[in-house]
């Protein structure tokens, strides 16, 4: 039954991310999980608010110029994004940790602007992949 | 004898990675408790004995590798497995250096690194049952040591047969475990009696014996040997 409805979580993921790859990795979370839907739904509503945090935390950081905060926000977003399989969020905050813990004098950002939008990437897929999983 | 299970404190400000690892671990069977922080950690260090901590490094107030470095000087001491998102190699060797039995990074493979996480934790614990004893540790144990030599033997890359055969043959519990699983009509619907190892080996595979190895290590555990 779980298998079922990762099929259909995955075939759902599919469609949404035909514009692009996938935000979310849903396979890799659901490994992470044992394939137990409860526990990734619980670990995705965690970064839905915790993630969201994280974002506008790094941006206020980086708009007032101090750079090892925006790094060590980055850092925690880094390995969150990680386990839920957000891999270009991901890829996107540890660029901005290095950035910000190696001496550069500003930060890009565009690449702020980058890691906010693909934010809201995650956070549009999640009800998607709730409501697939719940049916 | 009561069987008594492994215990772990996961210590991690980041929910997120605070629970997976903690839903990992319980589902190889340790019972886990939870910390926000290094300075929560060392009180619950000093209410309960635990088996394993699992820290992160990056944490308000106290950092973990001052919270591993203070674990390791104590006696008696659990595993301490540092789970990061800093990769640098020499953050690794330093934390090696001083004693952290290992070192793994967000986001790794949760459930092999529980699996692996059981079996050091319960041959820790063996260890540290035969010490407080102050018996020989290899003339205490040599099933439980020979299962977990089996178990990495059975699940290495680059499976040697007459090795693992040899090793089996050297420990009578797991020779038997698997000829009757070789001997089973799912493996076996000749009726011709399976007798030979290796044979036995071959006939159930390599899986089916890390498994095998995994119950006894598990046994041994849960008798306290």
């Amino acid at each position: 039954m779980t298998s079922n409805m990762s099929a259909g979580i995955h075939e759902a993921a599919s469609q949404i991310a035909s514009s692009g790859p996938l935000p979310i990795d849903s396979e890799g979370l659901m490994s992470r999980c044992l394939g137990k839907i409860s526990f990734a739904l619980m670990l995705l509503e965690e970064f839905e608010s915790s993630g969201k945090r994280n974002v506008e935390k790094i941006v206020e950081h980086v708009e007032r110029n101090e750079l090892l905060a925006a790094a060590e926000a980055a850092h925690a977003l880094k390995g969150t994004a990680g386990i839920i399989g957000a891999e270009v969020l991901q890829r996107l905050a540890a660029e901005i940790e290095d950035a910000g813990r190696g001496g550069q004098s500003t930060i890009q950002l565009a690449l702020v602007h980058g890691l906010r939008a693909e934010m809201g990437r995650c956070l549009d897929f999640i009800p998607a992949f709730r409501s697939t999983a719940k049916t | 004898m009561t069987i008594e299970p492994l215990n772990a404190l996961v210590v991690d400000d980041d929910v997120i990675s605070r629970k997976t690892v903690g839903f990992n671990l319980e589902q190889e069977g340790f019972h886990c408790a939870y910390s926000e922080g290094a300075l929560d950690a060392l009180s619950q260090l000093e209410m309960y004995q635990f088996d394993l901590v699992v820290t992160d490094l990056c944490m308000p107030n106290m950092h973990g590798h001052t919270l591993a470095v203070e674990i390791l000087s104590r006696p008696n001491r659990p595993l301490v497995i540092v789970h990061s998102g800093i990769t640098d190699p020499r953050m690794t060797r330093e934390l090696i250096s001083r004693g952290v039995d290992d070192v793994i990074y967000k986001p790794t493979n949760y459930s092999g690194f529980a699996a692996k996480a059981f079996v050091w934790a319960s041959r820790h614990r063996l260890a540290s049952t035969a010490a407080v004893k102050d018996d020989a540790i290899h003339a205490n144990q040599p099933t439980s040591t020979m299962a977990v030599d089996m178990f990495f033997s059975a699940t290495s890359d680059s499976l040697d047969f007459s090795d693992i055969g040899r090793k089996v043959q050297m420990d009578p519990g797991l020779s038997a475990a698997i000829l009757a699983v070789a001997n089973s009509t799912g493996h076996n619907q000749s009726g011709n009696k399976i007798t030979d190892v290796l044979v036995a080996l071959r006939r159930i595979g390599m899986k089916k014996v890390a498994d095998l190895a995994l119950d006894q290590i598990r046994a041994t555990s849960a008798n306290g040997h």
